[in-house]
C-alpha cells in the first residue's frame, strides 16, 4: 500500500481571548511543510516557537478550551484534514495518523494500566474486545521491547524510558502510516534517550510510515530526520534535506542554533549562546521575528518581513541577509 | 497494607478514648442530676440519696470514670439509669433505622451527585451548568429538616403518597432519605464538578483524543476514573455527617431511631446512655472514615503499591 504524505499549507493558527483587548497569540504564522510519504521531517525550533501546536492541528487536538482561529490547509490522503468532521477526525486519530508526547508521566493515565491504554486504542478503531485485543497488545509491547507482563502495570510502576516505550507501542498499534512525534526523548535521560531514538528511527524503518520529529535538539535531529526545518516564532526560517541543512546552513537563527550544539567537529571550540529570549506569540517583533537577536540585522530586517525564497533543492530560507552572509566562516 | 490498618486501627482507638473521656466530663458538668430526675422534685433527701448510693452518682468522680473505662474498656457501655437495660441492646435495636436512613440518604446523594457533577464539568458555563450550579446553591442553603418538613407537607398532607409519621415500612423511610439525599447532595455535586474539571485538564486527556477514543470513554474511563479518588475520602465523612442528619430527620418524621433515643436520655440526664450513644456515634464515623480509606487505596494504584 502506498503511504500517505501529509502536506501543510499556510497554515496560521491564532489563539484568541475572551477578552478582545488582549491581542492574540499567533502561535503559528503561514507555515508550509511538506512530510514525504515515509520520510521523518524534523521541525526544530526553541519552546514556544509552534511546533508543537502546528502538529496538534493536524490531528485537530488544539487545547480543548482554547478558542483558536485556524487558516490554510492541512492535506492527507486528498482530504483537507482542517474541514473533517470530528468524527472523521477521531477516526483517523490513532489509527491513521498517531501522536507521541513529551512527558510519558503526564501524559498517559495513572490509574489505567499499560495494557487497557494500549488495547483501547484497538476497542475505539476496530471495535475489539479488551481480551481479544490482548494478543496484538503483547506483540507491540515486544515490538517496543518491554515484557508482556508490562500490561498489567500502572504507569508510575515504570521507568520514564519504559513509560516512553509504552507510549510508543500506544501509538502504534494501529499501524498509523503517519506519527507525529513531540519532544519524544527530551524528557529522558540521555542513555535512554537513545535507546528510544533508534527504537523510533528503526520502527520508522521497518514500517515505511512517514513521522513529524519535532525537537529542539539538533544533535537529535541528525540521526533521524531525513528534512529538517527550522522554525521561529510561528514560521519557518529555514528548510532542507537534512545533510544540506547541517552542512550549509543559510538563515543566522540556524547558524546560531548549530554553534549552540555539541559536535565533534567544532570539539575545542567554545559553544555559543543565541542572546535574548525566543519572543512569545502574543508580542511577535515587526519585520523579520529574529531580528532582535540577530547579529546581521539592518533596517530592512525591521522593518519588512524577508520572503522565502529558494536556494537550492528543496532548500529555502528567509532572511534578507543571505548572500551577504556567504563566506561568513561564523 | 497491614501497617497501614493498624494504624488506622490504632487511630480508631484513641478516637473513642478521646471522645468518652470529652462526653463523661460534659456529662458531668451540665447542670440536672439523674436521681433528681427518677425521684420527681417532690422526693424527700434521703430517697435522692438513696437513688444516688444505687446510680452509683455519690462516688467520686475519678472513681466513675475508672468504672466506666474499666467496661469500656471489655465493651461494656453500662445500663441506663432510667429502663435499667443494656445500653448496647438499646443502641443496638435503633441503629438499623438510622442507619438505614442514612444510607439510603447517601447512596440517593451519590446518584444524583455523581451525573450532575460529570455532567456540570462537561458542560461548563453552558446552561446545564448554570442550572446545576443553582440547584446546589439552594441545597447548600436549605436545611434538611427544613426540606423534610416541606416534603411531607407535599408527599403525605397535600396528596397522601408516603405516611406522614411512624414507622410502617419501606415507604416511611423514602421521604427522610430523600430529604437526606438531596441536602448532602448539593456539596457532592460541585467536589465532584470541581475534581471533574481538574482532571479534564490534564495532559493524558490530550493523548486520550489523539489516540481518536470515543468522548464518552475519554469522559468515563479517562477522566471520571481519577476524579473520583478525592470523592471517595470527602464521601466518607459525608456518611458521617448523613448518620447526624439522620438522627434529626427522625425527630420530623417521628421515628424511632437512634435520634428519639438519645434525646430522651439527654433530659432523663441518663449519662450511661448518652455516654454510650455518644461513643457509639463516634465509633461508627471512625469506622466509615476508615473503610473509605480502604477503598481508595484499592482503588488508586499509586497507594497501593507502598
Amino acid at each position: 500500500m502506498e503511504q500517505p504524505g501529509i502536506f501543510i499549507r499556510n497554515l496560521a493558527v491564532t489563539f484568541t481571548s475572551r477578552d478582545p483587548s488582549i491581542p492574540g497569540g499567533r502561535a503559528v504564522r503561514n507555515v508550509s511543510i511538506a512530510i514525504e510519504p515515509g520520510k521523518v521531517h524534523a521541525l526544530v525550533g526553541e519552546s514556544g516557537s509552534g511546533k508543537s501546536v502546528t502538529a496538534r492541528t493536524v490531528l485537530g487536538i488544539v487545547g480543548a478550551d482554547a478558542r483558536v482561529e485556524i487558516q490554510g490547509s492541512i492535506d492527507f490522503r486528498g482530504r483537507n484534514l482542517l474541514e473533517l468532521s470530528d468524527d472523521e477526525l477521531r477516526s483517523i486519530r490513532g489509527k491513521e495518523i498517531a501522536m507521541i508526547f513529551q512527558e510519558p508521566s503526564r501524559y498517559l493515565n495513572p490509574s489505567i494500566t499499560i495494557g487497557v491504554q494500549i488495547g483501547e486504542v484497538l476497542e475505539a478503531h476496530f471495535g475489539l474486545s479488551r481480551r481479544a485485543s490482548l494478543e496484538r497488545v503483547g506483540e507491540m509491547l515486544s515490538a517496543v521491547e518491554l515484557p508482556s507482563r508490562v500490561a498489567r502495570r500502572y504507569p508510575h510502576e515504570l521507568s520514564g524510558g519504559m513509560k516512553q516505550r509504552a507510549m510508543i507501542a500506544m501509538a502504534l498499534v494501529c499501524n498509523p502510516s503517519f506519527v507525529l512525534a513531540d519532544e519524544p526523548t527530551t524528557s529522558l535521560d540521555v542513555t535512554v534517550q537513545k535507546q528510544i531514538l533508534e527504537l523510533l528511527a528503526r520502527l520508522q524503518a521497518d514500517s515505511r510510515m512517514g513521522m513529524l520529529f519535532i525537537s529542539h535538539d539538533l544533535a537529535v535531529v541528525q540521526s533521524i530526520a531525513d528534512h529538517v526545518s527550522v522554525m521561529y516564532a510561528g514560521r519557518i526560517v529555514e528548510s532542507a534535506p537534512r545533510d544540506e541543512l547541517f552542512a550549509n546552513p543559510l538563515h543566522p537563527y540556524t547558524r546560531q542554533l548549530l554553534l549552540s550544539v555539541p559536535r565533534s567537529e567544532r570539539r575545542g571550540l567554545p559553544l555559543t549562546v543565541i542572546p535574548g529570549r525566543a519572543p512569545d506569540a502574543q508580542n511577535i517583533p515587526e519585520g523579520c521575528a529574529f531580528h532582535p537577536r540577530c547579529r546581521y540585522a539592518v533596517d530592512v530586517c525591521r522593518r519588512e518581513m524577508p520572503a522565502e525564497l529558494v536556494y537550492g533543492p528543496s532548500h529555502s530560507a528567509s532572511c534578507h541577509m543571505i548572500g551577504k552572509l556567504n563566506g561568513d566562516s561564523e | 497494607m497491614i501497617y497501614f490498618m493498624l494504624q488506622r486501627l490504632g487511630r480508631l482507638v484513641l478516637t473513642v478514648f478521646i471522645v468518652a473521656t470529652v462526653v463523661f466530663v460534659i456529662v458531668r458538668v451540665v447542670p440536672g442530676d439523674p436521681a433528681l430526675v427518677i425521684a420527681g422534685v417532690d422526693a424527700r433527701p434521703q430517697d435522692i440519696a438513696a437513688i444516688r448510693a444505687k446510680l452509683g452518682t455519690d462516688r467520686p468522680m475519678l472513681q466513675q470514670y475508672g468504672t466506666w473505662m474499666w467496661g469500656l474498656l471489655h465493651l461494656d457501655l453500662g445500663h441506663s439509669f432510667t429502663t435499667g437495660e443494656s445500653v448496647s441492646r438499646l443502641i443496638l435495636a435503633r441503629f438499623p433505622l438510622t442507619f438505614t436512613l442514612a444510607l439510603a440518604g447517601f447512596v440517593l446523594s451519590m446518584l444524583i451527585a455523581v451525573p450532575f457533577g460529570v455532567i456540570s464539568a462537561v458542560r461548563r458555563w453552558q446552561a446545564i451548568d448554570y442550572t446545576v450550579m443553582a440547584y446546589t446553591q439552594i441545597g447548600l442553603a436549605v436545611p434538611s429538616f427544613w426540606l423534610g418538613i416541606i416534603l411531607l407537607l407535599l408527599f403525605s398532607v397535600r396528596i397522601h403518597l408516603f405516611p406522614l409519621f411512624g414507622l410502617g415500612g419501606i415507604s416511611s423511610l423514602v421521604l427522610p432519605s430523600v430529604a437526606l439525599g438531596i441536602e448532602r447532595s448539593a456539596l457532592l455535586i460541585r467536589i465532584v464538578r470541581g475534581s471533574m474539571i481538574e482532571e479534564l485538564s490534564r495532559d493524558y486527556v490530550i493523548t486520550a483524543l489523539a489516540k481518536g477514543l470515543p468522548r464518552r470513554v475519554i469522559i468515563i474511563r479517562h477522566a471520571l476514573r481519577n476524579a473520583l479518588l478525592p470523592v471517595i475520602t470527602i464521601a466518607g465523612i459525608q456518611f458521617g455527617y448523613l448518620l447526624g442528619g439522620a438522627i434529626i430527620i427522625e425527630q420530623v418524621f417521628s421515628l424511632p431511631g437512634l435520634g428519639r433515643l438519645f434525646l430522651t436520655a439527654i433530659s432523663n440526664r441518663d449519662f450511661p446512655l448518652v455516654q454510650g450513644g455518644v461513643i457509639f456515634v463516634a465509633a461508627v464515623f471512625s469506622v466509615v472514615s476508615f473503610l473509605a480509606d480502604i477503598l481508595y487505596s484499592l482503588v488508586n494504584p499509586r497507594v497501593r503499591v507502598s
